[in-house]
């Protein structure tokens, strides 16, 4: 494995082709548990595809560039399965460093190269009695031996990355957060759940797709849940 | 670690004997003890990271997470596994028999009870798979059977209970209610309310445009809100196999939909399950008839008090209304005018170009009388050509103004007649005002008619304001 192999999507696929004929599992994706949808936004947009119009108003992930998107995915995840380590995982980029594993950033897709970029928000509530004591306890949850702990322990991506997190610093310069509005939990939630339901067992594309139709339909019925001040 | 012994039964909490509004939610909570006695009980046999109990939905074909074991606590479940989309586990679930390999990096023992399969013990990071680790794991399942048989049993019936009150209540509320409108605002709020649901919209026909507009809708969270003008559009609801978060079910009575009862649970991400889609049809069956029934009542209420031809409502049903304006009027005080109209020489229009013409005439009149009043104003044809006004709080100027643009508008009025004639008709107005020139109706509608003759006398196409003394207030 070089890391020529790990820049593009073309690379990577070909990399997973020999990884399959030797009977190795290539890729993992993040537990079962996590946001699936932190985890397929930057193939997506490195397809050319989005998942909402422009006033999020309608979803549009079942266009051909994030069908693309979604296809490439299913693909390298079918070969996960079986016994032993995966030699590739999907996580955020705190968590394998802090394992001591190498990190690489995504391939570059069709149409350029993304990240997700999400947080863990800490803060100290508005009108706390314990102004002191609460700002103490927040800047030590963000000291690099705590961050360093979520990571390792919790799989949760630091809330301020080590400075030797080189993956993490070059994703900044091409990360995107995901679109912002009213009902991103309620949409992330029902992707999740219907999208994980066909990851776990790496099923065929004809119910990876069953399965985004159905979503679209459902995300347009729950946007319908906020109206937007006239 | 040495081998306990194998537990029977680990028991569920005695149910408890208040419904609650989530059946599914019921389920997990109360496998929520057992689940963690199991838990415990594997954890004596070997270590693990994280287990999960499944229960097998038959309705949805889905694995539920009822309870999971993670870092020491135990969570309620949340995920759905439909079999489907897990042919392993459909096949291990039919065999009986357990996963000879890790399946997502966990063993998976199925469960059943009386030759029907429950679900399955997932335990994931475990030690290598030797027998004693599957021993544990399957004898730990088999007990778990019988406690998820026994609280799916109490569930059901307090589910089934909970609908058959559901079902009633609606019943009542048909029986409470004429108009639709309320019937339907408090049919749904009773449905969210007892299934938990997060919002239920319904849609009624609107036949003129061939779609079914949005009537009513009500939310868990903000309860009854404005549903706006869209529309109904089946495409989204299509598609709802379960494992189901939206459901739309059909307002049908005698073969026709009258509308359309959308409800979903996409914020909860509550599963609606299949003995909720029967209850949500049952209703929507008990509305449909109710609105067809209050669609009828309208229909037959608007012939035996509306002017067929002139759409306005009968004299009959005037009077009734002046009555109750009089009653008003005396209890409160105030005034208000009555104006009684007729086209003038309308005999004529009728021998010179027959009676459709004559119709129409008296349509076009009515259109200018429907224009020219408030929405508060009382308009009938009260006979023949004759039309009868009521305007609730006018003054006699008031009056007077309101047949002068009447007066106005019907001269701008042109009818076309056989022969390529045109009619252009005029008419005459008498006006009376309570309580000057009476209290009671007879009195003012009798002087009205008087004020119209003066009218007539004084050359048509005008107006007169009745006067005690005698003398005429022409326009």
């Amino acid at each position: 494995m070089s890391q020529g192999e790990l820049a593009t999507w073309e690379g990577l696929a070909e990399l997973a082709r020999r990884a399959a004929a030797l009977r190795r599992p290539l890729f993992r994706s993040r537990r079962a548990e996590e946001s699936v949808l932190l985890e397929l936004a930057p193939w997506v947009w490195a397809s050319g595809g989005r998942f909402f119009s422009a006033d999020g108003r309608r979803p549009e992930f079942l266009s051909e560039e994030a069908l693309k998107a979604f296809s490439f995915y299913r693909d390298l995840s079918s070969a996960r399965e079986g016994r032993g380590e995966p030699i590739l995982e999907m996580d955020s980029a705190g968590a394998p460093a802090a394992a001591g594993r190498s990190v690489e950033p995504l391939p570059r897709g069709p149409a350029g190269r993304f990240a997700c970029l999400s947080g863990t928000a800490l803060a100290v509530a508005a009108g706390t009695p314990h102004i002191e004591e609460s700002t103490a306890l927040l800047r030590h949850l963000a000291s690099p031996r705590s961050q360093a702990s979520f990571a390792q322990d919790m799989g949760l991506p630091p809330a301020a990355p080590p400075e030797e997190d080189g993956a993490f610093r070059e994703a900044l310069a091409y990360a995107r957060p995901l679109p912002s509005f009213a009902l991103l939990g309620g949409f992330e939630r029902l992707f999740h759940r219907r999208l994980s339901a066909v990851a776990r067992e790496a099923a065929p594309w004809e119910a990876w797709r069953s399965v985004l139709e159905r979503v679209s339909r459902e995300t347009e019925v729950l946007l319908t849940h906020y109206e937007p001040p006239a | 670690m040495s081998r306990p012994p194998e537990p029977t039964d680990f028991g569920p909490e005695g149910p408890s004997s208040a419904p609650k509004v989530r059946p599914w939610g019921d389920l997990v909570t109360e496998l929520h003890r057992p689940s963690e006695r199991a838990f415990r009980h594997l954890r004596k046999a070997f270590d693990f990271e994280k287990s999960v109990v499944w229960v097998l939905d038959h309705d949805s074909s889905c694995l539920k997470a009822a309870a999971v074991w993670s870092e020491g606590e135990v969570w309620d479940g949340d995920e759905a596994l439909p079999l489907s989309a897990a042919p392993r586990l459909r096949r291990a679930l039919e065999s009986g028999r357990r996963l000879p390999f890790p399946l997502g990096g966990s063993l998976w023992a199925p469960f059943s009870l009386f030759g029907a399969a429950l679900g399955f013990l997932e335990a994931r990071g475990t030690p290598a798979p030797v027998p004693r680790v599957w021993s544990a794991l399957e004898g730990t399942a088999r007990a778990l059977a019988m406690s998820v048989w026994r609280t799916a049993l109490g569930v059901h019936d307090r589910r089934r209970d909970l609908h058959l009150r559901t079902l009633s209540e609606v019943g009542v509320l048909v029986h409470r209610f004429v108009k639709p409108a309320r019937l339907l605002e408090d049919a749904a709020g009773r449905l969210v309310k007892n299934l938990g649901l997060d919002r239920i919209k319904i849609y009624l026909a609107d036949p003129r445009r061939r779609v079914f507009r949005g009537e009513v809708a009500f939310t868990l969270l903000d309860g009854p809100r404005p549903i706006g003008r869209e529309s109904f559009d089946p495409a989204l609801w299509a598609g709802d196999e379960a494992p189901r978060t939206r459901y739309a079910a059909a307002l049908s009575a005698g073969g026709e939909t009258v509308g359309w009862m959308a409800a979903d649970t996409l914020l909860s991400q509550r599963e609606i399950a299949m003995d909720e889609v029967h209850l949500l049809e049952a209703v929507a069956g008990q509305l449909a008839l109710a609105v067809r029934n209050a669609a009828l009542y309208q229909g037959v209420e608007a012939k035996a008090t509306t002017d067929a031809l002139t759409g306005l409502l009968l004299g009959r049903v005037f009077n009734e209304r002046l009555e109750a304006e009089c009653r008003r009027a005396e209890r409160s005080g105030g005034s208000f005018v009555v104006c009684m109209l007729d086209v003038d020489r309308f005999k004529a229009v009728n021998d010179a170009h027959g009676h459709p013409v004559g119709d129409r005439v008296l349509a076009g009149v009515a259109k200018k009388l429907k224009a020219v009043s408030r929405r508060m104003d009382v308009v009938a044809r009260y006979a023949g050509d004759e039309f009868i006004a009521l305007l609730p709080g006018a003054s006699a100027d008031q009056g007077m103004a309101f047949a002068r643009r009447l007066v106005g508008g019907v001269r701008r009025l042109a009818v076309p007649a056989p022969g390529g004639a045109v009619v252009r008709p005029t008419i005459s107005v008498g006006a009376a005002v309570y309580p000057v020139h009476g209290r009671r109706p007879d009195d003012l509608v009798r002087a009205a008619d008087e004020a119209l003759y003066r009218a007539k006398d004084a050359g048509r196409d005008g107006a007169a304001l009745f006067s005690l003394t005698g003398s005429v207030a022409l326009l």
